[in-house]
């Protein structure tokens, strides 16, 4: 039995792979996506528990994916965790605007998101 | 009797100075004595005075003379516009002596000659601007203003002024005029200007030599005032452009810090991810799962050491402490090397990577390690972009002259209105672009530099539907730049010098054609000349050469501070079949001396002119002018070897003037700069200002430069868009050489030769004397070069029809001082349209007769070499 269903949004495959392999080592279902439209779409289809976004990806970025996933009914409620390379006050104050519930800064311990996840995934519930 | 008189009013002074009831005492006396004696002047000179509407009495000149003289300053103080100020002064000054005419000059800069700024005349006549000529041309000018220089105040009788006084003194008032007064304004001995009276009677009424001196104080006042005033401006001018430099700066900055930031963080976040999920599963990972594992980390530290190997290198580059060391490179040994390099760590076979070299080597003088980062940099970048499976396809050719590297991707090519930005630093073509292919937008800036740096080019263009292709042309050169033998470190000062002397060199053998050229300048510890930098010389010969100085033509040259322009060395007596002739290919050589205002610090030389004809004397201006111009950039660049600081600017407008010749037929300035310099020579201009003018002629129309080159060369009227980007030439020529070093004066003939004399012109709508004379010249002689050559919408004119055009501009657009001497100077020097000769417009206009259009300035000049 899994216990639960992440999906992890980064352009850079070397950081999905190794997410894919640490949180998928714990037990959790992880899914990928390599950009903002495909990862508002993934979120929609696949209902995940908790969404690990990116900000800095070409196209739809990090802060514009998680607006949308916020505003759309059946995705509004899944807690979004930021991921990125911008450490700046301001970019935090960003991502809390548009809804999202943490804020990791690259580079990050593969263990200390792992101990989020499970915080986060046992609060909700 | 009247110098009596004038003696009285000195006496008066010296009262002043010794108390005051004394001086009421004898002013009060004075004045009574003087109303009387006027009254009876009046009647015995009864011819002009009594007559005349101008000769009225002078009003009492005390209490009213106090509140003029009140409000004279207080006008100063409030800043109001000199011209009013000077208009004020002379009404008041003709008020208070009762004078015919008032006139006030003063000197135009530092030691420059006498302008009329404003007068006052009897009557309500109007002075017009000729009545200012003709006080200039009078023989007033040196009696009077001669003196004036000496003494206070300065009084002519009518017996000095005899019979000659319709010289002495301008129409309309020639007549009338019994006497003339003159009071300086002087500041530390120097004359900057004058109040000149012109009286109806033979002395000045009471006070009014104290009225006058007095109001000739006022004059130097309004001038320090203004001068001041100037020198704010021009250093609020700099800190403007400061600002916005600093503020473009600071853009860049902060864009930097972001993107390098991200660039940094993603492949550590990789490392850092990698490594400690390994550490954590050490026991348990799979053996092939670990080594993807550690092959991740290691080619996410290689990415982390490009770019900090990148960021070093940018930041030497900019702030010029790259160090080179130039040596044989072979390119394509490098390139394969580099390919080798870059295909093992792709991994190989997702990219297929073609390349296409000549048989024989190529080999040019450059930085190895440079070169290897250049390439690196080129082809890393088109493999990011080639899609999977696409080929990136690099070629090596040697051209003449340049060695040409092409690297051409595969994949959907740069947007048109990117191309030329994608060279600047921390430009990526879409912002996202980062994330989808990585970089910091430096690989590309460095490029530039490295290939900058080597004095080559670099471009991209897109090939149709098959992505884009970078071209880089690297010169092969036959530039030697004498090395300096204590310098023992190599670094970037000494790199710099050579980089400026080989463009220096470059642009000599560039304006003149000549295949040889060099720079000579005077080694001080050992007193002879070396030779700096040359283009065509063996490298042996430019190492070991040296001249005593009075030796040889250089020597000779340096000595005499004189330019030696030798037509035939067979024929030319003083220099003889003897003087090593071996040097010179052909028979026409010229040596110039480099001059930096009083000091001679070398010599340039051309000889061998590409056509193998002999050099004209047009050339010879040219040269001299270099002589100047380079001598002040050797100067600038001895002062930056001290200390090293920011020398893009100097770069890029050293680069510049190699373009000017894109614009202008070299020869065609130099004819208008002997007809610049024939009416600057007629105005009596001093041999630093007609130095400054040659320089000037040569110079003025640099801001063109960065006007498109679809307006430049336009048929059609031009839009008011286009016409107002035309109008900023003037103001971007001054900022493209304001780096350059150059005499201030050559600056203001740059930002100012499109001033009209009456104010209408631009940029920054001057008048008259605020314009500088050697502007007010060249704005005449540009437009009558732009007269008799094509104009955008209007055939050209004849000579005549052209002279006609610029009289008729007198004293609206020109300065009537100007447009006369011009006149003068085109019937001296036979300008006419059968003189081809000279003019090298008429040339031009025969040629577009023939043809119909205006054909490039290459055609003309070889027309103009097929007639000499």
């Amino acid at each position: 039995m899994k216990k639960g269903k992440i999906l992890v949004v980064d352009d850079e495959v070397n950081i999905t792979q190794i997410l894919e392999f640490s949180i998928g080592a714990e037990g959790y279902e992880v899914i990928t996506a390599m950009n903002g439209e495909e990862a508002i779409e993934k979120a929609r289809r696949e209902q995940p528990d908790l969404i690990i976004l990116d900000i800095m990806m070409p196209h739809v970025d990090g802060y514009e994916a998680c607006r949308i996933l916020k505003t759309n009914p059946m995705t509004k409620a899944i807690p979004v965790v930021l991921l990125t390379a911008k450490g700046r006050d301001i970019d935090k104050r960003l991502g809390h605007e548009v809804g999202a519930v943490d804020y990791i800064v690259k580079p990050f311990s593969p263990n200390k998101l792992i101990e989020r996840i499970h915080e986060l995934l046992v609060g909700s519930k | 009797m009247l110098r009596a008189g004038v003696e009285t009013i000195f006496t008066g002074e010296a009262a002043a100075v010794a108390g005051l009831s004394l001086l009421a005492l004898s002013a009060l006396v004075w004045l009574c004595l003087r109303r009387a004696a006027g009254r009876g002047w009046g009647r015995r000179g009864g011819r002009q005075a009594g007559s005349s509407p101008g000769c009225e009495d002078a009003a009492a000149p005390g209490p009213r003379h106090g509140r003029r003289a009140y409000e004279i300053s207080r006008a100063i103080v409030a800043g109001r516009k000199s011209s009013a100020i000077f208009r004020n002064i002379a009404q008041a000054a003709r008020e208070e002596t009762g004078a015919q005419f008032v006139a006030i000059m003063t000197a135009a800069g530092e030691g420059g000659r006498l302008e009329v700024r404003a007068c006052a005349a009897a009557g309500n006549a109007e002075p017009t601007p000729a009545f200012g000529e003709a006080l200039m041309q009078s023989s007033l000018e040196e009696r009077c203003i001669g003196r004036a220089r000496e003494q206070e105040v300065f009084l002519f009788d009518p017996a000095e002024l005899g019979a000659d006084r319709g010289a002495f003194v301008p129409e309309p008032f020639a007549g009338r005029t019994v006497a003339v007064a003159a009071a300086p304004a002087r500041e530390g001995g120097i004359l900057k200007g004058v109040v000149i009276a012109g009286l109806c009677g033979e002395r000045l009424p009471a006070r009014g030599a104290e009225a006058l001196s007095e109001y000739a104080h006022s004059v130097l006042l309004v001038s320090e005032r203004d001068a001041a005033a100037q020198r704010v401006q021009a250093r609020e001018r700099e800190l403007a452009v400061c600002r916005e430099e600093l503020q473009s700066v600071n853009r860049l900055k902060s864009n930097f810090l972001s993107v390098v930031s991200h660039e940094l963080r993603t492949p550590l976040t990789s490392v850092k991810a990698y490594a400690e999920t390994l550490l954590d599963n050490v026991a348990t990972i799979e053996r092939d799962t670990a080594r993807d594992f550690v092959r991740v980390m290691v080619e996410e530290n290689d990415r982390v050491i490009r770019l900090v190997d990148n960021m070093l290198s940018f930041a030497c580059m900019e702030n010029g402490h790259l160090k080179v060391e130039k040596g044989a490179c072979d390119l394509g040994a490098l390139i394969m090397d580099v390919i080798d390099g870059l295909e093992r760590r792709l991994a190989a076979g997702v990219v297929n990577i073609e390349t296409r070299m000549p048989r024989a080597r190529v080999v040019i003088e450059a930085d190895r390690e440079l070169m290897r980062q250049l390439l690196q940099n080129l082809i890393s970048n088109a493999i990011k972009f080639t899609p999977e499976n696409g080929s990136v396809t690099v070629i090596l050719e040697q051209e003449a002259s340049a060695a040409r590297i092409v690297v051409q991707d595969n994949g959907k090519g740069i947007p048109e209105e990117q191309l030329e930005k994608i060279f600047e630093r921390f430009h990526q073509v879409d912002a996202s672009d980062s994330r989808e292919h990585g970089g910091s937008g430096l690989g590309l800036a460095i490029c530039r530099n490295i290939v900058e740096w080597h004095d080559g080019h670099i471009w991209v263009e897109n090939v149709k539907e098959a992505g884009a292709r970078f071209v880089v042309m690297l010169p092969m050169k036959d530039i030697v730049v004498r090395q300096a033998a204590t310098t023992g470190s190599i670094g970037s000062i000494r790199f710099e010098r050579e980089r400026y002397l080989t463009l220096l060199v470059e642009m000599l053998s560039e304006f003149l054609q000549a295949r040889k050229a060099s720079i000579m300048l005077l080694d001080p510890q050992q007193r002879v000349l070396r030779i700096a930098a040359a283009k065509g010389l063996d490298p042996e010969f430019v190492q070991n050469t040296r001249v005593e100085i009075g030796e040889r033509i250089a020597g000779r040259v340096f000595l005499e501070e004189a330019t030696l322009h030798v037509f035939d060395i067979e024929r030319h007596s003083a220099v003889g079949r003897s003087n090593n002739t071996a040097y010179y290919g052909t028979k026409s050589f010229i040596s110039a001396p480099l001059r930096d205002g009083d000091e001679v610090i070398g010599v340039l030389n051309v000889s061998d002119h590409v056509e193998n004809r002999e050099f004209t004397d047009a050339d010879g201006e040219i040269l001299e002018a270099f002589g100047v111009m380079i001598a002040g950039m050797i100067k600038k660049l001895e002062a930056f070897e001290k200390v090293t600081g920011n020398f893009e600017k100097l770069k890029t407008a050293m680069k510049s003037i190699l373009h000017i010749r894109e614009m202008w037929g070299s020869r065609n300035v130099v004819n208008l700069t002997i007809i610049a310099l024939a009416v600057g020579r007629r105005l009596s201009l001093d041999e630093k200002s007609l130095a400054a003018l040659r320089l000037g002629m040569n110079l003025y129309d640099l801001g063109m430069m960065r006007v498109p080159r679809s307006i430049r060369i336009k048929k059609e009227e031009l839009s008011e868009r286009e016409r107002e980007t035309l109008r900023e030439h003037p103001a971007l020529g001054y900022l493209l050489a304001s780096p350059m070093g150059l005499d201030e004066r050559v600056m203001r003939m740059i930002r100012s030769h499109h001033e009209s004399y009456d104010g209408g012109g631009y940029p920054e709508g001057l008048a008259r004397d605020e314009i500088p004379i050697e502007a007010r010249i060249i704005n005449v002689v540009d437009s009558f070069r732009a007269l008799i050559t094509s104009g955008p919408y209007r055939r050209c004119f004849t000579i005549d029809e052209a002279q006609s055009e610029i009289i008729r501009g007198s004293g609206k657009k020109f300065d009537p001082r100007v447009v006369g001497a011009f006149v003068k100077v085109l019937h001296e020097l036979e300008v006419r349209d059968d003189n081809c000769e000279l003019v090298l417009g008429a040339v031009e206009r025969e040629l577009n007769d023939k043809r119909g259009t205006g054909e490039d300035e290459a055609e003309l000049v070889c027309a103009k070499e097929g007639q000499a």
